[in-house]
């Protein structure tokens, strides 16, 4: 922030008083935006974009929308893996950069709780080689009054919900966490949701119900699910006329070589698969459920062992025990526990689906996006 | 006692930093290992056996400790 804070017009402190930290620094810096811009910049506090200079009328207006029970100078956690300590304060800095409504703010802070979830890694997943960037993925009634994008061109630009939340979330494990490129950030390609990756599952057209409703939650929740993804992969199928085809055709794109998912199962990892809402209708007038797309994917997303030994990351697999012995012709899966796999409907018109193959070394987080 | 490949020494000792350790031993080796074969890295190994002792030794309070 460039000036001292005030307090922020908020109720009283919850009773358990939780951990807090020192308020964020204040700085003075003078010049136009572009000035500004150049100074954060220099200072390796952006991701390249410009940002919104974080004054603290702006920081206020945006803590004032954060939940009833958190104060700003609460700790979230310490972020890995320079375990920089967060506070809602300095989540609010980031979110006032990252271009974010205040409306938005207790989305990213969702996030940024999720993301601190020890199962996530954090830390492994700014210091891998392996490219994983978290992707925001929102289900309940907050994604429609947010306008977080579900339809068309939903992993693409336009949306100011989709674009600022999820950089937020990157803009706070960069300045809090320490990702940034050649100090800690070690990925040999990583790939544009290092910026920013947020969505929500099209509601609307879903033939099933609400993904949050099928893990458990109460319909009028909203949580936020974050998972490493290390890229997206698109599949088309346009010439099947049943779900049966679109599925085979989607496991086709999942069963090819150099996926490291299949050799590392331990950690518990969940591959992400987005049906294009035509797929997902054909799927489902094929009498399929959300699960069955999911246990139908346990069942054929494998590789022989024969094909995957001495392969892509064969040398430092970490995977159940009893496939040390397994023969040539044993079926891998691409998950251990089916339950990993994650089935969403999301985008527009047109016979495509995609999937997000996860970076292996983590869990999905989740956290309910608080009012 | 940590062994790291040259391309991560600025990681590692951010890392380190951050967790307070900055008397950590490490022992650097060139990088990439992935691509090398059994006997190239069992010849690393080698090479680098003597400065991991000594790691190990330093951290459990000195060498010559028993």
């Amino acid at each position: 922030m460039t000036s001292p804070a005030r307090s922020p017009r908020r109720g009283p402190a919850a009773a358990a008083a939780p951990v807090a930290a020192p308020r964020a620094s204040r700085l003075s810096v003078s010049g136009s935006v572009r000035d500004i811009n150049d100074y954060y910049y220099a200072k390796g506090w952006t991701d390249g974009l410009p940002i919104i200079p974080p004054t603290q009328d702006l920081v206020l207006e945006m803590l004032e929308a954060s939940p009833v029970t958190m104060k700003a100078e609460q700790v979230l956690g310490r972020l890995p893996p320079l375990n920089g300590t967060v506070t809602v304060e300095k989540v609010a800095v980031n979110s006032v950069m990252a271009g974010c409504k205040p409306d938005y703010f207790p989305v990213v802070l969702a996030a940024v709780k999720a993301v601190l979830q020890p199962q996530f890694n954090a830390g492994g997943i700014t210091t891998t080689t392996g490219g994983a960037a978290p992707v925001l993925l929102v289900s309940g009634p907050i994604a429609q009054r947010l306008g977080i994008n579900s339809g068309t061109a939903v992993f693409g630009s336009g949306h100011q919900a989709n674009a600022t939340i999820g950089r937020a979330l990157r803009l706070t494990m960069r300045n809090l966490g320490g990702a940034v490129a050649e100090t800690m950030e070690k990925s040999t390609h990583g790939w544009p949701g290092k910026y920013t990756m947020c969505f929500a599952e099209n509601q609307p057209r879903c033939p099933w119900e609400p993904l949050h409703v099928a893990l458990g939650y109460p319909a009028e929740a909203s949580i936020v699910i974050v998972v490493a993804a290390r890229g997206i992969h698109t599949m088309v199928e346009s010439s099947q006329e049943t779900g049966e085809g679109a599925l085979e055709t989607l496991v086709a794109s999942m069963t090819a070589g150099g996926i490291s998912g299949y050799y590392f199962q331990a950690r518990g990892a969940s591959p992400v698969v987005v049906l294009g809402p035509e797929h997902a209708a054909e799927i489902a007038a094929s009498g399929y459920s959300r699960q069955d797309v999911v246990d139908y994917l346990f069942e054929h997303v494998r590789l022989p062992m024969g094909v995957i030994k001495n392969r892509g990351h064969y040398g430092a697999r970490s995977w159940p025990a009893e496939y040390e012995t397994a023969p040539d012709d044993f079926m891998v899966p691409l998950v251990a526990d089916r339950s990993k796999f994650l089935v969403m409907v999301a985008g527009g018109d047109g016979r495509h689906s995609s999937w997000f193959p996860a970076w292996s070394a983590t869990q999905r987080a989740v956290e309910v996006v608080e009012g | 006692m940590t062994v790291i490949t040259d391309a991560f020494i600025r990681a590692a000792q951010n890392r380190a930093r951050a967790l307070g350790l900055t008397e950590h031993p490490v022992v650097v080796i060139k990088h990439p290992i992935a691509s090398m074969n059994r006997d190239q890295v069992v010849q690393l190994a080698r090479g680098s056996v003597e400065q991991v002792a000594q790691g190990l030794l330093a951290a459990a309070g000195g060498a010559g400790n028993d």
